[in-house]
């Protein structure tokens, strides 16, 4: 072992690898910060050039990049009031009124120190509960990886944003792009209309591409004008010390957004968003602060809590989500379904193999991981001092980028422009998807877990001759069984203390309005 | 706002954007159906290629009917709840979504907060790219133009020329001024043409400039 942490060392200190940590981080901090753009169209811009890397430093750049990414969301929740990613979205109100009372570079500073704190959590859960769970995994059959993958695409459904059956939709959808191709049992073309080079299936890298980058450029140019915003002063000078104040008063949240992020980050399909919208509902239903009129102080205080327990939670999801992709091969977020396209790509197959044949890799990924989350701490404090530079970055200019980006990177997966045009394909389904509230990590999740669900329940269903009783009579397959049953079960849950957060907060105001009267 | 949101944000829009989705979902679904059960069989009674395809197609039917029958009962309780129980923030549930939903939980502002109309601002930010009226529909068409006419004249005109111009044009359709847009393309052109021929070792097309 010590061996292996040592080759794992020396793979990480390279200066290759140093050098893509460093630029992936600039670039995750830099697309973060800007409205809209999220850390899984920035991991998507990211693959091309992973391609030409090797193992480590490509998952180097991806890990760093949706580390700083998502704390970077923050900026433009606090400054304009618009979420920088879907994970900053819960506590945005929350942010924009503490920069409004002068008190932006706290909260900052708060959501930052947070994030650290949580993704070493989550960098610690990781560490020590994937190889459990690896080491489990080397006694599943097709028949128990054939319900991991349902649970996943389960836990896709049932975190939809909006509708669960948008987000059903969007998952057959997904399963059914994954179909197309030569299929497993006879080796008979499915959805290929005669075209040789689609064979080989529908390119996950070209998808993603073209339903993150291009179907945000595609929305960018259709939008309709707006008010320019104007940016909030802030004074970021001398924060250091009521952000530790502040961290320090609510750390109990921290470590319960930490254990919140952890656990929801790890069930497939859930990841970082989903993780910071419970944890922010868990912190606000279940606060002891109770501002009274006109206490600014404590109604800042609370909305300090709030980001605490969010933020933690937002960043512990991140590598959390590494866990069943580790163990089993089954993605936690879309960014970790990304990350399995660039790891088959490199040869290496996540599930029980990882933690036998490449320990080396698997220890240097979770080093990333915490030089990631450490790395965050000094750049998150740049990024705050600079934040009101980053959001003028022109729009126009950055659209064209990642149209340019988007093309380079889908020619470059096999030289060719039947990656290009697909990628088009998914632009415009992704935009009409948007249009339509109907959500898109569904789709990513049915395009990757789609071969692996279909290939095990044939090769279950073809050895025991269509015996379907083996697929709930094996214990491992009954326990997933009961997972899954407990995820569909959740739903009630998860709306009922969404429900409660806003009774809590509205009370709250209730509260005021009548003491103020 | 966009004009489909808008709409979808009314009930009545709701409901008539997820009929139009679970039409297409049941559309989607009879389709892939017959044509997963064209497929050859293992052998007699068991299918094979074409069993995930027709689970994918009845799944497909069933979201497809489920959504607007749900949005429609979830308007119908929503106007019930509004008739019975004006303002109740409770019933205050958008018909777009389904019960089990997760909530938004927007926090109302506090007493005492800095309104919006005395907040210090520092400057205006250049992130407007939007239009109004045809010009979006122009600004879609330039996109989605330019790319087809990437793949059409790259092998010809080459890599650098060809990026260069399609460059120039999206960013100059999102209202950046023409020397702005000229050298956007420009040096997005050549640094992408440096990273993948030079560092990457990508061939992109060469066109023109084969030779040089």
């Amino acid at each position: 072992m010590i061996q292996d942490i040592e080759s794992a060392l020396l793979l990480v200190a390279e200066p290759t690898t140093i050098l893509v940590v460093v630029l992936s981080a600039v670039f995750g901090l830099v697309i973060g910060s800007l409205p809209g753009m999220t850390a899984t169209l920035a991991a998507a811009l990211l693959v091309p050039f992973t391609f030409f890397l090797d193992p480590v430093p490509a998952i180097a750049a991806i890990i760093t990049m949706s580390a700083m990414a998502i704390f970077a969301g923050d900026i433009p929740s606090a400054l304009l009031r618009i979420p920088g990613t879907p994970s900053s979205a819960a506590y945005t109100e929350d942010a924009f009124a503490l920069t409004r009372n002068g008190k932006g570079p706290i909260g900052l500073g708060v959501s930052l120190v947070a994030s650290v704190l949580g993704g070493l959590f989550g960098s610690v859960l990781l560490i020590f509960v994937s190889p459990v769970l690896g080491e489990f995994a080397l006694r599943f059959t097709s028949y128990e990886y054939f319900w991991v993958a349902v649970l996943g695409l389960t836990a896709a459904v049932i975190v939809s944003k909006g509708s669960q059956l948008k987000g059903g939709i969007a998952l057959m959808v997904g399963l059914l792009v994954s179909t197309v191709g030569l299929d497993v049992t006879l080796g008979h073309p499915r959805f290929t209309f005669g075209e040789e080079q689609l064979y080989r299936g529908v390119d996950f890298i070209a998808a993603m591409i073209g339903l993150f980058g291009l179907s945000e450029v595609l929305r960018a140019v259709t939008a309709r004008r707006g008010e320019s915003m104007p940016i909030p002063k802030m004074e970021s000078g001398g924060t250091l010390r009521p952000t530790l104040r502040g961290i320090w008063r609510h750390k109990g949240r921290v470590g319960s957004g930490s254990v919140i992020g952890g656990v929801v980050g790890a069930l497939p399909g859930a990841g970082a968003d989903i993780a910071a919208w419970i944890a922010y509902a868990v912190t606000r239903s279940t606060s002891r602060i109770r501002p009274g009129k006109g206490d600014k102080e404590a109604a800042d205080d609370q909305r300090i809590e709030a980001i605490s327990g969010a933020s933690s939670a937002n960043n512990a999801g991140i590598a959390s989500a590494y866990v069943p992709t580790l163990a089993f091969g089954i993605p936690g977020d879309t960014i970790t379904a990304i990350l399995i396209g660039v790891l088959l790509v490199k040869g290496i197959t996540p599930g029980p193999d990882l933690f036998l044949y490449q320990t080396d890799t698997l220890y240097s990924l979770y080093i990333i991981f915490i030089i990631a989350n450490l790395l965050l701490l000094p750049l998150g404090f740049l990024l705050i001092r600079a934040s009101g530079m980053v959001l003028r970055i022109p729009r126009s200019i950055l659209m064209g980028l990642i149209v340019a980006i988007s093309i380079c990177g889908a020619f470059a997966i096999n030289n060719g422009y039947l990656e290009v045009g697909l990628m088009v394909l998914f632009g415009v389904m992704g935009y009409l998807f948007e249009k339509g509230g109907i959500p898109l990590a569904p789709v990513v999740l049915g395009i990757v877990l789609g071969p692996i669900v279909e290939r095990n329940f044939m090769q279950s269903v073809i050895k025991t001759n269509w015996d379907l009783t083996q697929f709930f009579t094996r214990p491992i397959s009954a326990v997933l069984i009961v997972l899954v049953v407990l995820a569909i079960a959740s739903v009630p849950l998860m709306g009922l203390l969404g429900r409660r957060a806003e009774r809590a907060a509205a009370k709250a105001s209730a509260g005021e309005v009548r003491t103020s009267a | 706002m966009t004009a489909a949101e808008t709409s979808a944000a009314s009930p009545r829009g709701a409901l008539r954007q997820n009929l139009l989705i679970g039409g297409l979902a049941v559309l989607a679904g009879a389709i892939v159906i017959p044509y997963g059960a064209s497929m050859p069989y293992i052998r007699e009674g068991i299918p094979g290629p074409g069993l995930f395809l027709m689970m994918i197609g009845g799944l497909l039917i069933l979201f497809g009917l489920l959504l607007p029958m749900t949005t429609w009962i979830g308007a119908r309780r929503e106007r019930g709840g509004r008739v019975g129980a004006d303002g109740d923030a409770d019933l205050a549930t958008g018909a777009d979504q389904d019960s089990f939903a997760l909530p938004g939980a927007a926090v109302p502002e506090a007493e005492g907060d800095v309104p919006d109309e005395r907040l210090e601002t520092v400057g205006v930010m250049d992130t407007d790219v939007g239009s109004d009226g045809a010009r979006r529909w122009i600004n879609g068409a330039i996109l989605m133009g330019g790319i087809l006419a990437y793949v059409l004249l790259a092998p010809v005109l080459g890599f650098p020329i060809t990026m260069a111009l399609l460059v120039l044009a999206i960013v100059r359709s999102l209202r950046a001024s023409w020397l702005a847009a000229a050298l956007t393309g420009v040096l997005t052109s050549l640094g992408l043409w440096g990273l993948f021929e030079q560092v990457l070792l990508v061939q992109l097309p060469d066109g023109l400039i084969r030779g040089f």
